[in-house]
């Protein structure tokens, strides 16, 4: 069974799933939340433009875009947030800073634009913010869009920072209701309000209409949202696409031309390609590097990285560390609790024993296992919280108050 | 109405999840009778370079298709839409008749005395002087040495057993490696994979396409395993290979497979589906559940999408709340997510409105989709019917220059043997490790430690081996995940440093 919930994570466990873990306290901890703020609320999809950038021809959706021939070809990099064989969650395989320390290794490959491709069921709602974040500072650095295989939950919300978002022909996007554990145990209340207060904010970021976001987080049956504990309007979602092919979004299921949720007998929102192409929340769909350069809108790009018959797109330096990021990651996740159990139990052991050369003995293997206590977080600083329930900051302090029970364990 | 008829369904959802509880426990073990050696299984076609269509009549009419097919045979009914054809398959001598849209028909010569051969190929009608009337097949080996290097080199690939063992993505990858290896130009899958339950207090057997909860689950396998059939076909073939799929039973995580290509064919009692009931599984807070459904169907819509099929039908197969009908256009069909309203409209799916328990018991049941022959040759999901190989190359067109190439039957039987000692001895080193009792004198006690780690280690092996392949096994072995047989390693080691002599 307890298998079965590990198969189950990329898509299942995605939710908020650090609201259980803290939200004993049912509030989402302070530093992601961001109420308020200038959010841009507008009824109209926008026609947001990447920036200018070279070798770009007429918009697809018919708005003329800048066309620079005199600059050089574009260099362009792919950046995968998640991928299979569970690595993928929202805050553990995908984390603020890991897409920081990318940064100079692209701007060291004199990368123009970023691709960020989705391939995530969702995870911790703490990262979401951090994300969002750092994702607003690759586009001040970088033309950035998000190519979306699977971006489900906190990954929505997440690519949800990016105006230019393109699809895959299998792509998916949405479903970002949050909570904790189990699936009676829905994030309610104020704690709820917070979370739909912060995907205003990141829908004004990308310059989405926050209607859409709500739809995806609540659902559109009045009943249901009571459950939740906040105020109406419920997560009903309409749209009506005008003459010039814009696209008006209400929050109900009769102003708008076409019922986007309730669909298909359900209640919150999950868009596949076709549909979020058609409402314009997706500029494409694109299965191939070349058909997403003629998406966007370029003639040409030229891919950073080195070819490998593995993947649909090269893989430039950054891309390599994020992966390798991965896989560590993955490794620290099976093996953490081996660490811990290991650092306890010799401790306890050291502790207990009298003669100093034995005691000196597990003493070394309470460093080793302390050691990848270090590396692990070296790697990864989300881990500190996520399964020592230490910040980050105070991460270095934690570790040299250990130290110091060791050596005071030698005497 | 519909309300308490989904209430029903509910309360058979319920029942079944019930049952499929406690039947997970031990029941979805391999006790189905097997399809290999049914219809759909390999036949010699070495002759099946020519013609495979002979004349049923003395003054044969002869239909041209706009893909190069020239049947022979006799028009048996005509409408503006669809002439009904009817002739003969010369590799197994079946005779068929089979609808062929107007709009695939390049021309139709009614009663030609004497057909004319195409370049290379003698008149079938008239045999030659020196071969026997009675088997102008043998007639034709100069011809067919000529034409050889014009074949098409198809490799096949038969996917049956448990789907997510038996199918899964590892022996599937080195079948389609193979295949690259041989050169071959078309894959073709041919889907039956294994679906029957077991209740666990009756023991009593079903095999019945509406059965609901253990199909959708399977969505996760099948997305785990969609790479192999897609991206890496895609990134590591230089020249694309035509890739089909030929369905006698695609159920559950299975029905997913053949909407990753355009050419889907199907056996005259094939079925795809068994993946009903998306709305009435799982428990908890409406909302969140909602959310579960929601991003599932999102899923699975989306390998409809990328297949170029209509996400509606996967909403059709997965939904019960759901009213789909479609009406035919021209050469396709157009989609109403309501009930029919007008004589031309058909319905596929009425939230079960129409349903009967007999109805639903056998099958039938109109609360979800499950595709078969004609509702998919209807939908235009299924482009044709072959209920064996020379049959289904015709259909598809090659069956002048066919070339099967490959061993896929050795691979996909020797992963299922493997799988198959492989869990024999994950149930021998789960319990010698867990047997091996920690006793004796100290080096007893150390050696017996060995064991036992070395066991973990033989198993954590195997599960790499074999990859998710085992998830079943690991479940009802009641092994834990790696994490935890990490510490177990690191328990029994630290037991082993505290131990003195």
């Amino acid at each position: 069974m307890k298998f079965i919930h590990s198969v189950m994570l990329t898509v299942v466990v995605l939710v908020f799933s650090t609201v259980t873990a803290r939200a004993d306290q049912n509030h989402i901890p302070q530093k992601s939340i961001v109420v308020g703020g200038s959010v841009e609320l507008t009824s109209t999809t926008s026609n947001a433009q990447p920036d200018d950038s070279a070798g770009k021809k007429a918009d697809k959706a018919g708005t003329p875009v800048s066309v620079v021939t005199d600059k050089a070809v574009p260099r362009g990099a792919v950046i995968t947030l998640g991928e299979r064989d569970n690595k993928n969650m929202v805050g553990v395989y995908m984390t603020a800073e890991t897409l920081r320390r990318m940064i100079p290794l692209l701007e060291e490959d004199k990368v123009d634009l970023v691709v960020l491709r989705f391939y995530s069921g969702g995870g911790y709602l703490s990262e979401i913010m951090p994300l969002s974040d750092a994702i607003q500072e690759y586009k001040k650095k970088f033309t950035t869009v998000a190519w979306i295989e699977s971006a489900i939950s906190a990954a929505a919300m997440t690519a949800h920072t990016v105006e230019d978002i393109y699809f895959t022909s299998q792509g998916n996007y949405g479903a970002c209701t949050g909570f904790g554990g189990s699936f009676d145990r829905p994030v309610v209340g104020r704690a709820l309000e917070e979370v739909l207060a912060m995907m205003e904010v990141i829908s004004g970021r990308g310059k989405h209409d926050p209607k859409i976001m709500r739809a995806m987080q609540i659902s559109s049956s009045d009943e249901d949202v009571r459950t939740l504990q906040i105020a109406p309007p419920t997560g009903a979602l309409s749209a009506t696409i005008d003459e010039n092919g814009d696209v008006m979004w209400f929050q109900d299921t009769t102003s708008g031309k076409h019922v986007l949720n309730p669909s298909a007998g359900r209640r919150i929102l999950t868009f596949n390609s076709e549909n979020a192409e058609k409402f314009k929340f997706s500029r494409g769909t694109a299965d191939s590097l070349e058909e997403l350069t003629d998406k966007m809108g370029y003639q040409e790009i030229t891919w950073v990285g080195e070819k490998d018959s593995r993947f649909l797109y090269p893989i430039c330096k950054a891309e390599k560390f994020n992966m390798k990021f991965r896989a560590n990651t993955l490794r620290d996740e099976e093996h953490f609790r081996e660490y811990r159990r290991s650092f306890e139990m010799n401790f306890e052991l050291a502790r207990g024993e009298q003669d100093k050369q034995r005691r000196g003995a597990f003493v070394a293997k309470c460093r080793q296992a302390l050691e990848n206590i270090k590396r692990m977080v070296r790697n990864n600083p989300n881990f500190a919280p996520q399964t020592l329930g230490v910040e980050p900051k105070d991460f270095p302090d934690w570790i040299a108050n250990i130290e110091k029970e060791l050596r005071e364990l030698m005497r | 109405m519909m309300k308490s008829t989904i209430t029903r369904l509910a309360a058979l959802a319920g029942q079944h999840a019930a049952t499929f509880a406690v039947a997970s426990a031990f029941a979805f073990t391999g006790l189905a009778t097997s399809f290999a050696g049914a219809a759909g299984t390999a036949m010699p076609l070495p002759t099946l370079t020519l013609s495979s269509v002979i004349a049923v009549a003395d003054e044969p009419d002869v239909l041209i298709l706009r893909d190069g097919r020239e049947i022979i045979g006799k028009v048996v009914a005509e409408t503006d839409a669809v002439v009904t054809f009817k002739g003969k398959s010369k590799g197994s001598g079946i005779e068929f008749t089979n609808d062929y849209n107007r709009a695939d028909i390049l021309s139709l010569k009614k009663g030609v005395s004497n057909p004319a051969p195409k370049q290379n190929e003698p008149n079938k009608t008239e045999p030659k002087s020196d071969s026997p009337a009675a088997a102008p097949v043998s007639a034709e080996p100069s011809v067919q040495s000529e034409a050889s290097s014009d074949k098409d080199k198809v490799y096949i690939v038969k996917l049956t057993g448990e789907f997510g063992s038996d199918i899964s993505k590892i022996p599937v990858r080195r079948a389609i490696e193979e295949a690259k290896a041989k050169n071959a130009e078309t894959l073709i899958f041919h889907i039956d994979n294994k679906w029957e339950f077991y209740n666990a207090r009756t023991g009593e057997k079903s095999t019945s396409a509406t059965l609901i909860g253990p199909g959708i689950n399977q969505l996760l396998q099948f997305e785990d395993m969609s790479p192999v059939f897609s991206d890496e076909i895609q990134q590591s073939w230089k020249k694309q290979p035509r890739i089909v799929f030929w369905v006698k039973q695609a159920l559950g995580g299975a029905a997913f497979l053949p909407f990753m290509s355009r050419e889907i064919y199907m056996t005259s009692d094939g079925r795809m589906g068994g993946i009903g009931g998306l709305d009435l599984i799982m428990q908890g807070n409406r909302t969140v559940v909602e959310k579960q459904r929601s991003l599932r169907l999102a899923h699975a819509q989306g390998w409809a999408i990328k297949g170029g099929y209509d996400p509606r039908i996967v909403s059709a197969m997965m939904v019960v709340e759901y009213v789909l009908s479609y009406r035919p256009v021209g050469d396709g069909v157009e989609f109403i997510e309501r009930m029919p309203e007008t004589s031309d409209e058909v319905n596929l799916t009425d939230a079960g409105e129409s349903d009967t328990t007999a109805e639903s018991v056998r099958g039938r049941s109109k609360a979800f989709l499950t595709i078969t022959p004609e509702t998919g040759r209807a939908i235009r999901v299924v482009k044709d019917i072959a209920d064996t190989e020379d049959e289904l190359f015709f259909k598809m067109g090659i069956e002048r220059r066919v070339e099967v190439v490959g061993r896929s039957d050795q691979i996909m039987k020797s992963w299922s043997s493997g799988l198959e000692r492989a869990t024999k001895d994950l149930r021998r080193l789960w319990g010698e490790e867990a047997r091996t009792p920690i006793e004796g004198n100290y080096e007893q006690r150390r050696a017996a430690r060995s064991k036992r780690i070395r066991a973990i280690e033989q198993i954590q092996d195997i599960f790499k081996r074999f990859g998710n392949a085992l998830n079943d096994a690991r479940q009802e072995i009641e092994i834990p995940a790696d994490p935890e047989l990490n510490t177990i390693k690191e328990q029994i080691r630290i037991a082993q440093q505290q131990d003195r002599r």
